[in-house]
């Protein structure tokens, strides 16, 4: 969302949702300024014409809304933030993409396969494909941007999600061949190679040369660039492999106040605004001049409690706070209906991985009795602490507070700052909100409830849980995987000590005219070539 | 006489500013979170965060760092970007050079909204005008300059779109798109300096203007406007520059909010990044600058004080 990051693709100890905590960018202040905008913007802006503001260059104009400063690389390696994606992903591709639902898309390859005892991977590139430099993109390239990643050297955050990948281990078997040999098998290989590090470099390119000068097969070229720079612009790739891009260039440039970017599309300054402030979204939805693009299950929002740390620890405890949510309420509030509910795991409903069709019904009584069972028939108090470190966030906790009340429940809301809130009350805190982004189901059940995970924010640490996703790891057969996701996920549910209430969905404005625009829940994941505008 | 006090006075001012930033550095020591994790973010394993605190030589003691930093920049090295190893110099350069036009701008925008209105209000004083005036200066006072950056954003770049929402300034912009992208946060921030200082010089004017010495010229003939202008105003002037070095203290400030608003790449812009990002040399920077600055201000707003006024002057 809103300062959100670009998550994090499918790693596996990312925090995400927004706010990796490291780039706010600034959200302190705003959060401070949002509700007073929010009022301004909603009370003056709704319904205000279109005012036509001159097209110069016909270049795609894109508005991000995440600013990350001198932190800003071409280097895919160094891909820290939303505010990077903007301009790598225009840059440059990876072997393989993945799509809201997970399935695996190709991209520099067209085919994969394992071999029969699950160790090998074989990769076939697609022919014809030159780097911007007019070097011609072969396997050695592959092998050298995956080495890079692992290298400790790099640094980078791909390491982790990557651990299974040795130095050696990637192979160039001819020009258009490249294996990846693992010492266990890893039936999610290709998800796991689609995050958003992994964008293919040339061979032999460096860290120190990659941070200001980017060399991709991608879309779009790099014209200008230099991190803190107020204008990113890149020219379109005419012989791109997947067709020229439907605008000549690409402009991006990023505005940290939503007020700011409704004014812009409004006026038309800018062409596609990447994501659209809830609080702002009143003032663009129903307006001719901008379409609203809306993202399937994306950051999911938490409630997420110690399930070691008494009173939590009371298995009925948390099931009563279950029982008294009302999620749609919740969706419709806190997120304005752009969201949907969820059923307290991270897979979201209408995943092939999902145990459930529906999430739980409020049930107050239910949840009254629950809490009498579990000791505490006159009500239970305790502190909830949040902070906004992702837009709605105090909202949701607000919400859910005045929510479990009538079950016996009386929560007080701690609100904290934003700015610290990732250093300091996040993983301090016995009950908490959080968020996360969204990631293919393997992953979302393991970042943050294995015994090893890195973040485990409910202290959820059960050998039953871990061993159905360590069988899954190496479960072959697609069908029976799903089925052992399934199972985690209602455990999870059922005990685990994270409420995920919902899932947001990420709202883009498209300026009346342009078209083609999709926008996908990894919102890293960006794809600015199939935009047209007249 | 006038050189030892001004001597004195920045003898005063640099021990200030080594003070604040020892200050700054003991702040940033006790946030939360350093440059390391602010980069790599948290996917970065352990290994990752050693080895950028180390080449960055974070792991090394905090005195040691203080003075190697202190040192660099008593020899006029300010040092490099933690984050991306640029120097802080060329980061601060474009920056500052942004502000300054920005600065300038409001300020001269500020001198005929503070000025042009008080002296008509303390020619009409209890008049219709002067009443809608000082009601309408109240209403502007208590509305904060985030807002108030807001509301000319939703006036003048959507309602009525004569300029542009965000203030996107690249390098090689001309004058005229400058004073365009400018114009609405330097508006922001004249208005607010503005309706400070607006007040004090109404009624300053006011109490000069029932002077004996205006009387006295008002009984010669001397006509009103000439009897403002020339006799009355430069009177009023002294307490009212003090108003205007505040001001001057209150824009490093306000910049920070308002280029905020506008997507401006100022100054201000750059300090919030670096705050965020723990970026320790380039806060340092800035945030010495904008003290500089507000030291300077108001020191020259006292010798400006002592050479319009007769009787300090005299005292020397």
């Amino acid at each position: 969302m809103e300062s959100g990051g670009v998550g994090t693709g499918p790693a596996p100890c990312a925090r995400a949702a927004t706010p990796a905590p490291d780039f706010t960018g600034g959200s302190l202040m705003r959060s401070k300024m949002r509700s007073l905008h929010a009022a301004a913007t909603i009370a003056l802006l709704s319904g205000l014409p279109a005012a036509a503001f001159a097209q110069d260059d016909g270049c795609l104009r894109v508005l991000g809304y995440e600013w990350s400063g001198e932190k800003q690389s071409m280097d895919p390696a160094a891909m820290y933030s939303g505010d990077d994606a903007y301009h790598v992903f225009a840059t440059y591709n990876r072997l393989v993409d993945v799509d809201d639902t997970f399935t695996v898309l190709p991209e520099l390859a067209t085919e994969w396969s394992v071999s029969d005892d699950g160790l090998t991977w074989t990769f076939t590139l697609r022919d014809g494909v030159a780097f911007h430099s007019g070097k011609p993109f072969t396997a050695a390239d592959v092998v050298h941007s995956f080495e890079r990643l692992i290298d400790p050297a790099t640094a980078s955050g791909a390491a982790s999600v990557l651990s299974f990948l040795k130095p050696g281990s990637i192979t160039a078997v001819d020009v258009r061949t490249v294996t990846f040999t693992t010492e266990a098998p890893v039936v999610e290989l290709p998800v796991l190679i689609a995050n958003k590090y992994t964008n293919i470099v040339p061979a032999g390119s460096t860290a120190e040369a990659l941070r200001l000068k980017g060399d991709g097969t991608g879309p779009f070229m790099q014209e200008t660039f230099e991190p803190n720079g107020p204008v990113r612009l890149l020219r379109a790739n005419p012989d791109y492999w997947g067709g020229a891009p439907g605008a000549p260039c690409l402009r991006i440039t990023v505005a940290q106040e939503p007020v700011a970017a409704v004014s812009a599309i409004l006026g038309g300054e800018v062409d596609l605004v990447l994501n659209v402030d809830p609080s702002v979204i009143p003032a663009l939805a129903d307006n001719p001049a901008v379409t609203l693009l809306e993202t399937g299950a994306s950051n999911s929002m938490t409630v997420s409690m110690w399930v070691d740390t008494a009173p939590f620890d009371n298995l009925k405890v948390r099931q009563a706070l279950k029982a008294a949510v009302d999620r749609q309420a919740l969706v419709d509030t806190v997120l304005l209906g752009y969201g949907q509910v969820g059923a307290d795991n991270p897979v979201p409903l209408g995943s092939p991985a999902s145990f459930t069709t529906a999430a739980p019904a409020q049930d107050i009584a239910g949840a009254k009795a629950l809490l009498a069972e579990a000791g505490y028939p006159d009500g239970l108090a305790f502190d909830l602490y949040t902070a906004e470190g992702v837009p709605g966030m105090v909202r949701l906790a607000q919400a859910f507070a005045e929510q479990v009340r009538p079950a016996g429940f009386d929560v007080n809301v701690v609100v904290t700052p934003a700015e610290s809130y990732w250093d300091d009350v996040w993983l301090k805190r016995p009950i908490l909100t959080s968020a996360w982004s969204m990631r293919p189901p393997a992953e979302g059940l393991a970042y943050a409830y294995t015994q090893d995970a890195q973040y485990n924010e409910t202290h959820w640490k059960r050998q039953d849980y871990d061993d159905l996703l360590a069988k899954a790891a190496v479960t072959t057969d697609a069908a029976e995987r799903t089925a052992l996701y399934q199972e985690a996920a209602r455990l999870l549910a059922e005990e685990g000590g994270v409420i995920i209430p919902m899932f947001v969905h990420q709202v883009v404005a498209l300026r009346a005219g342009c078209t083609g625009y999709q926008p996908l829940a990894q919102n890293f994941n960006l794809n600015f070539e199939t935009v047209t505008c007249d | 006489m006038f050189l030892r006090l001004i001597a004195g006075r920045v003898l005063q001012a640099a021990v200030t500013l080594v003070l604040i930033s020892l200050l700054l550095f003991l702040a940033l020591e006790v946030l939360p979170g350093d440059v390391a994790t602010r980069v790599l973010g948290r996917e970065a394993t352990a290994e990752a965060l050693e080895a950028l605190r180390r080449t960055l030589r974070l792991d090394r003691p905090a005195p040691e760092r203080y003075f190697l930093w202190l040192s660099g920049v008593l020899q006029g090295d300010l040092g490099t970007s933690l984050v991306s190893g640029r120097p802080v110099a060329d980061i601060l350069g474009p920056r500052v050079a942004n502000t300054l036009f920005l600065s300038a701008y409001a300020f001269l925008l500020y001198l005929p909204l503070a000025l042009v209105p008080a002296v008509v209000q303390a020619i009409r004083r209890g008049g219709w005008l002067d009443q809608a005036l000082s009601v309408a200066t109240l209403v502007l006072l208590a509305i904060p300059d985030f807002l108030l950056a807001t509301l000319l954003l939703i006036g003048f770049a959507m309602t009525w779109p004569l300029f542009p929402s965000m203030s996107i300034v690249e390098p090689g912009t001309d004058f005229a798109r400058m004073l365009r992208l400018t114009t609405l946060p330097a508006l922001t921030l004249a208005i607010v300096m503005a309706v400070y200082a607006l007040r004090m010089l109404r009624d300053q004017l006011i109490e000069v203007l029932q002077s004996e010495h205006i009387r006295a010229g008002e009984l010669r003939g001397l006509p009103p406007g000439r009897l403002v202008w020339r006799h009355a105003l430069p009177n009023a002037l002294a307490p009212a520059l003090n108003v205007t070095a505040l001001n001057l203290a209150y824009l490093v400030g306000g910049v920070v909010v308002v280029e905020k608003v506008f997507s401006f790449p100022g100054f201000g812009t750059l300090l919030l990044d670096a705050l965020q990002l723990r970026d320790l040399p380039v806060i340092e920077a800035t945030v010495l600058m904008a003290a500089a600055i507000y030291i300077g201000a108001n020191l020259l707003a006292d010798l400006c004080a002592i050479a319009l006024t007769p009787k300090l002057r005299d005292a020397r």
